[in-house]
């Protein structure tokens, strides 16, 4: 079966360079024209008897809203979708995070796992995203559509493909872009797209 | 950041009527090349004119590299270790024929394994010679554009992540689509995208 995982449009933090995680930051304008382009996109090649689910996050929500429209899809809500939380770095600006916590960027940057007050590990994330996508897989027949964020989307789909955490063979989904994986079975998935946005498919048709 | 692309070539006469070709050197023709174009155009106005363009020695691969490179005005590098993996006897047969002829070898190569057939390229020495060539092609100053085949794409991208050469956590793109990677300064790489320009 195939699963497409999608990323939120852009909101007011993603154009600040802030992190956003469980801060509930709506989408731009441009957000939700990205949002409406990719659903028009993903109403064609999704195919029928869609499920689509959303995290309970409003940039998530709204971007799921549009493409339900066009898939005739309802939203329904995990709340396991919902990004990585970055505890006292939401909101800060790169410099601040710089100034406050050396240490921990160095950290970050080298495995992503800083000892930050707040900040939710790499193993919560992909147990939760991981539990989450094998369930709702399971239980549908059609393709699936999740709409999720940046760092959890990422660290959902490696692990997934079992593929270790301390590298970003991943890199993250752009603002409205996805990826498309298929299960061959629990467990055993395989990445056939990742990062696709609505402008730039069809090239080699 | 730098940018490596790895763009598989466009659809050949031989890919359409579902045979396999392996070193066979089978030209594009037209309807290839026509798709070969569109996709590099695509190419071109994502990442600029700037580009080297490297391609593994076969036609397939060498004609869809030169509709990037006249519409960019480059120069087409052939790089031998670029080529295809090899499929020893079952060069020019369908899929078809395979089944009929070797049922256990047709469901280990489905099961995503080396059949045991004479010239068959294994898969750990294909990964092994495309990985080294990607590592020697990647340029940190400037956008290089891998031109190569289905299997030696996959390989050697595996071989470069530091992984199996059987796994299967990525799948087969259409032909003409291209994913891009980038490298960090710790020589780890990563996938920015996969199977771009496909939909």
């Amino acid at each position: 079966m195939r699963v497409f995982v999608v990323r939120h449009g852009e909101t007011t933090w993603n154009v600040e360079g802030l992190l956003q995680g469980a801060s509930d930051i709506p989408l731009t304008d441009r957000g939700r024209a990205q949002a409406s382009a990719a659903a028009q996109v993903l109403g064609r090649v999704v195919g029928p008897g869609a499920t689509l689910v959303s995290s309970p996050l409003e940039r998530a929500r709204r971007t799921a809203q549009e493409i339900g429209a066009s898939l005739g899809a309802q939203v329904r809500v995990d709340d396991r979708l919902r990004e990585r939380a970055y505890g006292v770095w939401e909101g800060i600006t790169p410099q601040e995070r710089e100034a406050g916590w050396p240490d921990a960027v160095r950290a970050w940057r080298a495995h992503g796992t800083p000892d930050v007050e707040g900040f939710e590990h790499h193993d919560e994330v992909r147990e939760r995203m991981v539990m989450c996508i094998e369930e709702w897989a399971e239980r549908c027949t059609g393709p699936l559509v999740l709409v999720t964020h940046g760092s959890a989307g990422r660290v959902g789909m490696q692990g997934l493909l079992g593929l270790p955490l301390e590298h970003r063979t991943l890199g993250n989904l752009g603002n409205c872009c996805w990826s498309r994986l298929t299960r061959r079975g629990h467990g055993a998935w395989t990445l056939e797209r990742h990062n696709l946005s609505a402008g730039a498919v069809g090239a080699t048709r | 950041m730098s940018t490596l692309l790895l763009w598989r070539h466009a659809r050949t006469e031989y890919n359409a009527d579902g045979r396999l070709q392996g070193s066979l050197d089978v030209p594009l023709g037209e309807e290839g090349r026509s798709q070969a174009a569109g996709a590099a155009r695509r190419i071109a106005d994502a990442y600029g004119g700037d580009l080297s363009i490297v391609s593994s020695p076969l036609s397939r691969a060498v004609d869809t590299a030169d509709e990037l490179a006249s519409l960019t005005g480059g120069q087409v590098e052939v790089e031998p270790a670029l080529t295809q993996r090899p499929y020893g006897a079952w060069e020019g047969l369908t899929w078809a024929d395979v089944q009929a002829r070797w049922p256990d070898e047709f469901a280990r190569r489905r099961a995503g394994l080396d059949p045991d057939i004479p010239g068959w390229g294994r898969s750990a020495d294909v990964a092994a010679r495309v990985g080294s060539a990607l590592r020697d092609h990647w340029d940190p100053a400037r956008t290089t554009v891998v031109v190569s085949h289905g299997s030696a794409i996959q390989l050697g991208l595996l071989d470069v992540l530091g992984l199996e050469p059987l796994s299967r956590a990525f799948g087969s793109v259409p032909h003409a689509a291209w994913h891009e990677l980038t490298r960090s300064e710790s020589g780890a790489w990563h996938i920015v995208g996969f199977g771009l320009g496909a939909d």
